[in-house]
């Protein structure tokens, strides 16, 4: 059939059906030809014809046999003739974009570039939300059955979510509910590893025997822990160290089982090594895995297992698999009200719920973690980037098919049909993507590893950054680019109409295509507007938390702080090491001052205590709880850089010499003395008969958090004679003079010098601890920033080539203009206005897009409006000058044309 | 006829069928009829199975068909030995022919060569 004309277009679509009939056809005529020939060589030969048709049919034999036969050999061979069309087609139409694209390499690599800066930044912030929202910890077996428990309460009104309970709901819910297969319990905390020069702090879990089974999680190395090890009330001194803790500190030894690890003081014996990337549910890191009883005693007390006032475990439970999760709720719910009954705590509430949360996931009962939080906002803004990079890219696309247009008019006039066309520019479009895909995944192979150390550090992450999931998600990105990006333009081309392409002048633009590049053109501004919108937002709350003031000068303070209690230091060894400490810390160059805190140290400690006011009836319900105490000095004030608001401060003799005095934050003030002037009052503190007078007001010092911590304090001298008696130091505050970070490592080799049996002193400036709470709004900054300015880039470039191109259609007219008398500022004004058009109309549209979608991020900004006009204004000016920017050289070479040529040019 | 003789046959039928198209493009009658013909009638073709030989050979490339008029005016589909089909008929002949050689030699002696 190698003669027979291949039908184009549509018809294309029933050539099956069409040819197998004809096939049919064409084999029955074949077999028929052949019997009236053989039938009339027998007539020849002197037979009847009848009798001749006759024999020349038993001659040939099964007629319907054969015609199967043949028409199945056929329909082979045309099917494999098919094949082999359409990959030729294929192979052409990719052999002419290839050289298409290499025709004009400035253009392919604005291409390339703009779709994988956008596809690599998808790829990597899905490997990011993959691991920490989708995908559970690494060695759980079957996590889909595995439920973190939450308990619900209800607290002076507002509901209250927790993970953390006691030991003995703990151990009641393993007990009475059926619907569990097992429960297990854990706390993560940290250890000293080692004494003295040697000591290391250590991330360390408890764990109840029973976790690891439960997990289903098979240690790479020895074992788990047996039941035996974890039974009240002390448990074996054993441990389970971290894949990473055996890398780096145990030297990857096959033999480490057996090997003692000295934590806390105590001397602990590895049974087995965790399999690799297994660390906390919020892949947090751990070190190491003891059994909760092992340490329970030191940590909580001899009753840990039976105190019902001791809140620090939490839980995790394996679902039976043939029992409804509403029943298994149920049933947890009435395990723990009949447990809490038992404590006779009147505060407890007693309609408390069990809620169950999923391993990993958004939607837990207690807010997704900061993290996560993050990292689905980075997924949106890379989003709207790769939209971005594909609308210039189309607007691109459509620039090149518009100059091509003569070209494609030609090979349609010489019989190339437009779905072959279409095809072909497809093809052109999905190579782009490709090329584009293959250097992105290698982009997002490396660049993962940067983002996941520079944004989200302590995070235990996978080793394997690029898998499956991120593979095919990032092809799926460069599909949908591909449509993005590539129909459009396609579809137009095809649509060339061939007569108006190949008229000698090429003064015409089709309208539809210049408002398509123009909307491309809005779309782009819009987006861009929206990033810049959203970075403004970030770092202005930035800013605003940053220079909150805090109480403490965070940049000058050092928290000095060790474990002396767990090492076995008593109440006077560590008052003595403080004591002593702090004048040897004194003594060190660079060093302001050093003050020694009990209780109320920031970012470490707090104890509360009831306050009785005169003429207060009950005690006022403050946010943040309390109030709180601290037993200081008055250099605790100077060292913080926290000043005086009313009254004074200690004199020396009442630090000294026992004295009932106080000082009292502004929340104090505001809160129990509703304005009124407290200096000179007296009130009742706790179990106290005697009232303690209040000498001064201070500055609201914050406690744990940067924002929203106006907690109620009240500081007490260690002279006080009813809490003075709890004046052992928790820890040291220390002021440099300049940055505190180079003072730090001074301080520490002072201190661990004091006793060889110190263990780990930690010495830690305050802007390293808080920083991990501005975390959000830093990175909220760092990445719309970036990604506002890499899409202003591609806008402005977008901007630039329609502008460039607008210039070049229009030079004719131009120069009628130049030659009826315009001046050249009345043509840079024209180009300038055409361009404006667009991004007015971006501008307007991005700062509505803005003005709603800022909704959702209203909550993670500080002090800072959703609809702040300054913030939208500065964003609007930056795309103003960057429009500005990429018109001027069209503007410029528009100013530049000679009227003459131009009026003789095309 | 046994299963395996037809099988065998077809072999030998494709190489006979290539040889007649070597002389110029025919149809399958005149296939069938020069084959019986120049053989004094000693091979006798099975028609089914020539029609089958010649459009497996279609698939395979090795011939091209037309479809044209016969002498009596008659639409008739021809074939015609393509260049692959050409070099597969040399190759055939010499490997047909060294084997017809080698069995010859072995049937024609009369007394074993000894070893």
């Amino acid at each position: 059939m190698s003669g027979e004309d291949r039908p184009s277009g549509i018809r294309r679509l029933f050539r099956i059906r069409f040819t197998l009939r004809a096939l049919r056809t064409e084999v029955s005529d074949e077999i028929r030809f052949h019997i009236e020939s053989r039938a009339a060589d027998l007539v020849e030969r002197g037979m009847e014809p009848e009798a001749a048709r006759d024999q020349a049919r038993r001659e040939y034999g099964d007629i319907e046999q054969s015609q199967r036969e043949l028409i199945a050999v056929d329909r082979r061979r045309l099917a494999g003739e098919r094949r082999e069309e359409i990959l030729m087609t294929f192979v052409q139409d990719l052999r002419y974009a290839v050289r298409g694209l290499m025709l004009r390499p400035a253009l392919t690599g604005i291409i390339v570039f703009a779709l994988t800066v956008g596809i690599a930044a998808n790829a990597i912030m899905f490997g990011v939300v993959d691991q920490l929202l989708l995908r559970p910890p690494a060695g759980v077996s079957a996590p889909e059955a595995v439920r973190r428990i939450y308990f619900q309460e209800v607290r002076n009104g507002t509901p209250f979510a927790s993970a953390v309970t006691t030991y003995r709901a703990v151990a009641a819910l393993r007990e009475n509910v059926t619907g569990f297969s097992d429960v297990a319990g854990f706390w993560h905390t940290s250890f000293t590893m080692n004494h003295g020069r040697e000591a290391r702090r250590v991330d360390a879990e408890l764990v109840s025997a029973n976790y690891f089974r439960l997990l289903g999680v098979h240690p790479q190395i020895g074992r788990g822990f047996n039941a035996e090890e974890d039974a009240p009330p002390r448990g074996a001194l054993v441990a389970v160290v971290s894949d990473g803790f055996w890398r780096t500190q145990l030297g990857e030894r096959q033999d480490v089982v057996g090997s003692r690890l000295e934590l806390n003081g105590k001397v602990f014996t590895i049974v087995g090594v965790a399999p690799a990337s297994f660390g906390d549910f919020d892949r947090q890191k751990v070190d190491v895995w003891v059994p909760i009883a092992a340490v329970a005693t030191e940590l909580f007390g001899a009753d840990w297992y039976r105190k019902p006032s001791s809140w620090w475990v939490s839980a995790i439970a394996r679902l039976r698999p043939d029992v409804g999760p509403e029943l298994v709720v149920n049933q947890a719910t009435t395990a723990y009200r009949r447990e809490i009954k038992t404590w006779n705590d009147n505060w407890r509430d007693s309609a408390a719920t069990v809620a169950l949360g999923r391993l990993v996931g958004a939607r837990n009962p207690s807010g997704m973690s900061p993290e996560a939080k993050v990292s689905l906002w980075l997924m949106g803004v890379s989003a709207i980037v790769l939209l971005i990079a594909c609308a210039n890219v189309a607007n691109l696309l459509v620039a090149r098919t518009l100059q091509r247009r003569r070209e494609i008019a030609i090979r349609l006039a010489l019989g190339v049909s437009r779905g072959r066309l279409l095809q072909q520019l497809l093809i052109e479009s999905a190579l782009l993507a490709a090329l584009a895909g293959a250097v992105a995944l290698l982009v997002a192979h490396w660049g993962s590893r940067l983002v996941q150390q520079l944004l989200l550090p302590g995070i235990v992450w996978s080793d394997n950054v690029l898998d499956l999931r991120v593979l095919v998600f990032t092809l799926a990105a460069t599909v949908g680019c591909i449509f993005v990006a590539g129909l459009a333009p396609s579809f137009q081309g095809a649509r060339t109409n061939v007569a108006d392409a190949l008229k000698a002048s090429a003064l015409q633009i089709t309208g539809r295509s210049g408002l398509l590049r123009t909307s491309l053109v809005v779309v782009q501004a819009a987006l861009s507007v929206v990033l810049l919108v959203g970075a403004g937002l970030f770092v202005k709350s930035l800013r605003n938390v940053a220079g909150r003031d805090v109480g403490i000068t965070l940049d000058k303070v050092l928290l000095v702080s060790s474990d002396l209690s767990d090492a076995g230091f008593t109440s006077q060894q560590i008052e003595q090491f403080y004591t002593t400490g702090a004048d040897r810390v004194r003594a060190i160059p660079g060093v302001m001052g050093a003050a020694v805190v009990a209780s109320a140290v920031p970012m470490r400690t707090a104890r509360g205590i009831t306050m009785h006011v005169h003429g207060m009836e009950k005690q006022p319900d403050i946010p943040g709880g309390g109030p709180y105490y601290g037993i200081v000095g008055n250099d605790f004030f100077s060292v913080v850089g926290a000043g005086l608001r009313a009254g004074r401060m200690f004199t020396p003799a009442e630090e000294r010499s026992p004295a009932r005095v106080m000082l009292v934050n502004e929340v104090v003030a505001k809160e129990f003395w509703r304005g009124r002037n407290p200096v000179g009052d007296c009130a009742r503190l706790g179990d106290d008969s005697t009232c303690t007078q209040v000498i001064g007001v201070v500055q609201n010092i914050m406690l744990f958090s940067m924002v929203n911590d106006d907690r109620a304090m009240v500081y007490l001298p260690p002279s006080h004679p009813s809490f003075g008696r709890e004046r052992t130091p928790a820890a040291m505050l220390v002021r440099t003079s300049s940055d505190p970070t180079n003072v730090a490592p001074l301080v520490r080799t002072e201190l661990q010098r004091l006793s060889p049996n110190t263990p780990f002193i930690e010495v830690s400036p305050y802007i390293d601890l808080v920083a991990p709470q501005l975390r959000p709004w830093r990175l909220g900054a760092t990445m719309f920033t970036l990604f506002g300015a890499v899409a202003l880039v591609i806008s402005a470039v977008g901007l630039y080539s329609v502008m460039a191109y607008w210039v070049s259609q229009r030079t004719h007219e131009i120069g009628v203009r130049m030659a009826l008398g315009a001046r050249r500022a009345d043509v840079v004004r024209l180009v300038v206005s055409q361009a404006s058009r667009p991004i007015v109309i971006g501008l307007t549209l991005g700062g509505a897009a803005a003005a709603l979608a800022s909704r959702w991020i209203a909550d993670m900004l500080y002090e800072t409006s959703a609809r702040d006009p300054w913030v939208y204004g500065t964003a609007a000016a930056v795309l103003i000058v960057a429009a500005l920017a990429a018109s001027v050289v069209p503007a410029r070479r528009s100013a530049a044309v000679d009227p003459a040529t131009a009026l003789r040019a095309d | 006829m046994a299963r395996d003789e037809l099988g065998l046959l077809q072999g030998t039928l494709d190489l006979l069928v290539l040889k007649v198209l070597a002389w110029g493009p025919q149809h399958g009658y005149g296939i069938a009829r020069w084959i019986k013909d120049n053989s004094a009638d000693a091979l006798i073709v099975e028609d089914r199975a020539l029609y089958l030989s010649l459009h497996r050979l279609e698939e395979r490339g090795w011939v091209d068909a037309e479809w044209g008029l016969s002498d009596n005016n008659r639409r008739a589909k021809y074939y015609r030995l393509s260049a692959t089909g050409r070099r597969q008929l040399r190759e055939k002949i010499s490997h047909w022919t060294r084997y017809a050689e080698a069995v010859f030699r072995i049937i024609a002696t009369d007394e074993p060569v000894t070893p």
